[in-house]
């Protein structure tokens, strides 16, 4: 079923080439001018010391990387699901639901990562990289947690949505979440200390805090690296209740 | 016979409405089987029950002796399913379509492009494989969805209006191929075109508020018809006085009108002399008798009020 998913992906990109293309570097040029350019003046004090455009620069390429895996998702497991298409045939063939749900989540993940080398190659023309291979291959691995767990969210979303404003509301407010309130961008010791306890024991500030504490400090936070792993293996069995139950099979 | 599906006590409910009410029954292996029925009767429900598209909420349904619940993977790699509205990915061409079909299922290759080439110039879709799904017509599309169904060699087709949105030609196509695949698959299928029915089944079942009330092949069906005749007569003026006499002859079954033409049924053709003689100083048009057929058997008011 990966192997089909990904070949139709492939197929899907193909059949729109040249806006897939164009806003496959266009979209990290946007997220560049919006976080890098703007927020470089917001934040004129660097956090922990660490050089702004170091701190900015994963955070740039995660939020590119999840937040193109949406369109993807959001075709396949709520539009085509309300217009009843493809969804329905694919949840007639001999998988289980949770492996229908792992194969769109490993799609997705490959989506992702594509998109994040692609913003790493242009932002390697802009600003010097700032991280070894370690650190690299480490970052590529909380993105992936990240991937993972915030395909699950949109995936309940898609499922859980029957109206396209309810979903897209609902992707707003992540983003917004992801962009402010996981510190991705903006610290979490900007906020108040009340704010910042609730905000840091989210799973997508869990992960954007594991990935930095490796990065910036050499230090691997097992605890919160684990426990975002332990929600998505739980949001994984959720969707496929969820699908089971909206299929009525 | 070996028997392909069979149903135990299988029951669904929609909003505490039951759709599909404690049905028994089996399918032989090889058979085609057309499934007949007013509208919102529970047809299209049946066939998604049989196809795994929704689960019954109570009862089994076996396939090739496999419960459909406990063993899935098996059953659903032995069904292919056509459901009534398009459902190809929309921006796809149709041999996309088709392809993904092929390996979800993980047909070889040399199968898969044996059997496009062979299903797309028997429905003759060749042609059109190259083409966005979205931009082609519906009759098109359906016939694309029968080859996607086929692509994974199914024992089994359950088909949703086989040959809905399709011209002449097409519904001669696709009937074509059904028939030829007959003995080798079982083919269920729900049709409101009642002449094709006719011409396409070994068994009809005939489905009402969520049961079979009928069942067996057309001329056992039509036994239920006791011999009866459809007439029609056309008269040059088929005033209300002329309709109540007509009416009103004891020979006469189930009459109605329509404009100047006065419509009944008669168990024999003895009944038309009644009605020269009713209507001896009425000048008839024209005249038609034919024995009933599945259309008439269906009739809601012909088969609901009955004719005896």
């Amino acid at each position: 079923m990966i192997r089909a998913l990904l070949i139709r992906r492939f197929w899907l990109l193909g059949s729109n080439i040249t806006s897939s293309v164009v806003l496959s570097f266009l979209f990290p040029m946007i997220i560049f001018i919006f976080i890098n350019l703007s927020f470089r003046r917001v934040l004129v004090n660097a956090v922990y010391d660490i050089d702004f455009d170091t701190w900015i620069y994963p955070s740039m390429v995660m939020l590119v990387s999840v937040l193109s895996i949406i369109p993807s998702i959001f075709r396949d497991l709520f539009d085509l699901r309300i217009h009843k298409k493809v969804l329905t045939y694919l949840s007639l063939t001999p998988y289980s639901k949770s492996f229908l749900i792992s194969s769109f989540l490993f799609v997705s993940l490959i989506e992702g990562i594509i998109m994040a080398l692609v913003s790493l190659l242009l932002y390697s023309f802009i600003i010097p990289y700032p991280f070894t291979l370690i650190e690299t291959l480490s970052f590529f691995f909380y993105l992936s947690i990240m991937i993972i767990f915030l395909g699950n969210i949109f995936i309940t979303l898609s499922i859980l949505s029957d109206k396209s404003a309810t979903f897209f509301i609902s992707i707003f407010i992540i983003v917004f979440f992801i962009l402010f309130g996981s510190g991705l961008v903006i610290s979490l010791d900007f906020f108040p200390l009340s704010i910042n306890n609730i905000l840091s024991i989210v799973p997508i500030a869990m992960i954007v805090s594991a990935m930095q504490s490796y990065l910036f400090s050499g230090f691997i936070n097992w605890t919160i690296t684990l426990i975002p792993i332990l929600f998505s293996s739980v949001l994984l069995i959720i969707n496929s209740i969820l699908l089971r139950n909206k299929l009525r099979q | 016979m070996e028997a392909s599906i069979t149903l135990k006590k299988v029951g669904k409910l929609i909003d505490d409405k039951t759709i599909v009410a404690g049905l028994t029954f089996g399918i032989e292996r090889g058979s085609l089987v057309a499934i007949i029925g007013a509208n919102d009767t529970g047809k299209s429900i049946l066939l998604k029950l049989l196809s795994g598209f929704e689960k019954p909420d109570y009862g089994n349904i076996f396939i090739h002796g496999f419960d459909m619940q406990k063993r899935k993977k098996k059953t659903r790699q032995l069904i292919g399913f056509v459901p009534h509205e398009t459902d190809l990915d929309p921006w796809l061409s149709i041999e996309q379509n088709i392809r993904f079909s092929s390996l979800l299922y993980n047909v070889s290759d040399n199968d898969y492009n044996d059997r496009l080439d062979l299903f797309s110039n028997s429905l003759n879709i060749k042609e059109y494989l190259g083409e966005i799904s979205s931009r082609v017509s519906y009759g098109i599309q359906k016939r694309a969805m029968l080859v996607r169904a086929l692509i994974h060699n199914p024992e089994i087709l359950v088909l949703d209006e086989p040959t809905g949105f399709m011209d002449a030609p097409s519904v001669r196509l696709t009937w074509d191929l059904l028939k030829k695949l007959k003995g080798e698959k079982s083919i269920i299928y729900v049709s409101n075109t009642l002449t094709e029915v006719e011409q396409a089944h070994d068994r009809i079942l005939v489905f009402k508020d969520g049961k079979i009330i009928m069942d067996g092949n057309l001329d056992k069906l039509l036994e239920s018809t006791l011999d009866y005749h459809q007439f029609q007569i056309e008269f040059e003026n088929l005033n209300d006085e002329l309709y109540r006499t007509l009416s009103n002859i004891t020979t006469v079954v189930s009459p109605n009108k329509i404009d100047n033409v006065f419509h009944f049924y008669g168990r024999d053709r003895s009944v038309f002399f009644d009605i020269v003689k009713a209507a001896s100083e009425s000048l008839m048009i024209d005249l038609s008798v034919k024995k009933l057929g599945l259309i008439d058997l269906m009739d809601s008011e012909f088969a609901g009020g009955g004719l005896d």
